[in-house]
């Protein structure tokens, strides 16, 4: 058997209250009643106890009942608590009022008894639909939130420390738990792996394809210094994983070495915005020909391109929520690549933009709700 | 919002999309053109892109689904009408490397004979 429903009745009037009562004691709606005599007992009762609805009259000594209603619905823990206002008014105006207030039904006094039973039970129906899907997201929450935790878990709990090399990471999921993985694998004192990754997606499949994407990647560490192999076995696990599970996920990815003898830096590409190689006086995007995302075709091959850093040259690599910045600021612009990006700069794009385009995305997301991942790597490199 | 259109012809499915193919419509798009495909047993699929005003990787992962789908059935897929900003997006992606796109939809409909 259900659990009576505490059902809070607040009128200044004793008689008033035990008339309403003895309606609901009479009914077959099992109840605990609370009686309070002005606002703030009411109040008290509705920080005490674990109502489920309120008859709440309009008229009382120190505050209205508009007022208490619109402070209850202002609350998250206690806007789910159905109110009922009764008043003597009977017109137009003071149902507005109350609707206005957030009140979910209305009687007029003198109370009719049927009709007080009727909306108590379906308001207390609706209240336990309510009680339901309280309870069902704050179990959500609580797996989303360890599901947040797991997959902050994958990432890096430091950048590598190489005297070469100076490493910066922003990481800044949109949602709860974000598509963006990045991972760096010290292969060598001279070399360093580097991977940047977008799921497509958010959520618990996205922290499910992460662990994957961080698995594989374990098991791949005989091809840390082949980045084109690496992608290509990690492509062919993902699609055979993909195949099993959602084939519309894919996962685009950007893998290079960092050569700290020769001066280069070895990469392949998945689908991935290209890195940027930033100069004193220009940049170039790096580029590769071939690279279809991974998990969309088993057998895919990937080109391995090479580039040569000079001292204070720096390597630029991120997943596209950056570009959100150039929706905002340009609405109508179309931008996939940090090419759309400069678009239309009259100057060379240099070094200089780039520490811009960082500062502006450091500032962005430290003050915005943003709508898409975004995560960079910029490493300076010295000789 | 984004919207398909379904038409079954003698040997190859019709499916008109319009609107943004963004993330929150995808997955009722992509299950209703598989029913509807399936119901049909016909595993040919021309898609026509014009209406199509954006495209984020929801709507990528769309397309790729649908092409894996004819795929496994021996079926064939081409994609036509493709705004610049569209084109653009799915050439980034390296995807322009395995999907047919044509110009227009007379030459889809050849290209999945």
């Amino acid at each position: 058997m259900a659990a009576p429903a505490n059902v809070l009745l607040v009128d200044d009037y004793e008689v008033n209250l035990e008339l309403l009562e003895a309606y609901l004691e009479l009914s077959d709606i099992p109840v605990t009643i609370y009686k309070a005599y002005n606002g703030a007992q009411a109040y008290a009762y509705i920080e005490q106890k674990n109502l489920d609805l309120i008859l709440l009259d309009v008229m009382l000594p120190d505050v209205s009942g508009y007022d208490i209603c619109r402070h209850l619905k202002g609350f998250r823990m206690y806007q789910n608590i159905p109110v009922i206002m009764i008043t003597a008014l009977n017109d137009k105006e003071s149902m507005l009022k109350g609707l206005k207030a957030g009140a979910d039904e209305f009687l007029t006094k003198p109370v009719d008894r049927h009709e007080l039973i009727l909306r108590v039970r379906n308001l207390l129906k609706m209240k336990t639909i309510a009680n339901d899907l309280d309870y069902r997201y704050s179990q959500l929450h609580k797996e989303l939130v360890i599901a947040t935790e797991l997959q902050k878990s994958f990432l890096p709990q430091a950048v590598p420390q190489y005297d070469k090399l100076d490493i910066e990471v922003l990481y800044k999921p949109s949602s709860f738990i974000g598509g963006d993985f990045y991972d760096f694998f010290e292969i060598d004192k001279t070399h360093l792996g580097i991977i940047i990754c977008d799921v497509k997606g958010h959520g618990v499949a996205s922290a499910m394809i992460t662990a994957t994407i961080k698995f594989q990647l374990y098991h791949l560490r005989n091809k840390y210094l082949y980045p084109a192999q690496l992608l290509e076995q990690l492509n062919h696990s993902l699609e055979q994983f993909f195949s099993h599970t959602a084939n519309d996920f894919f996962v685009t990815a950007c893998y290079g070495v960092l050569n700290l003898e020769d001066d280069t830096f070895c990469y392949s590409n998945a689908g991935h915005s290209y890195p940027c190689h930033c100069k004193q006086d220009s940049i170039a995007l790096l580029e590769n020909q071939q690279g279809l995302p991974l998990g969309i075709m088993a057998d895919t091959i990937y080109d391995e391109q090479r580039a040569i850093l000079q001292d204070g040259e720096e390597l630029f690599l991120y997943t596209d929520g950056i570009f959100e910045l150039a929706l905002r600021q340009k609405p109508q612009k179309s931008c996939s690549s940090l090419s759309d990006f400069f678009e239309g700069e009259t100057e060379p794009i240099t070094l200089a933009h780039i520490n811009a385009l960082k500062q502006e995305i450091r500032q962005h997301t430290w003050k915005n709700q943003i709508a898409d991942d975004i995560n960079y790597i910029a490493i300076t490199y010295h000789k | 919002m984004c919207q398909v259109q379904l038409e079954k012809f003698d040997d190859y499915i019709l499916a008109t999309l319009s609107g943004e193919l963004i993330l929150g419509c995808t997955r009722e798009m992509k299950e209703n053109v598989k029913e509807y495909v399936e119901s049909h047993h016909n595993y040919h699929l021309v898609v026509d892109l014009s209406g199509v005003t954006f495209i984020d990787s929801s709507g990528l992962g769309i397309l790729i689904a649908w092409f894996k789908m004819a795929n496994q059935q021996q079926g064939k897929v081409a994609f036509c009408n493709l705004t610049a900003q569209v084109r653009k997006i799915i050439g980034f992606a390296k995807l322009d490397k395995i999907f047919t796109i044509t110009d227009t939809l007379e030459e889809a409909v050849v290209s999945v004979k």
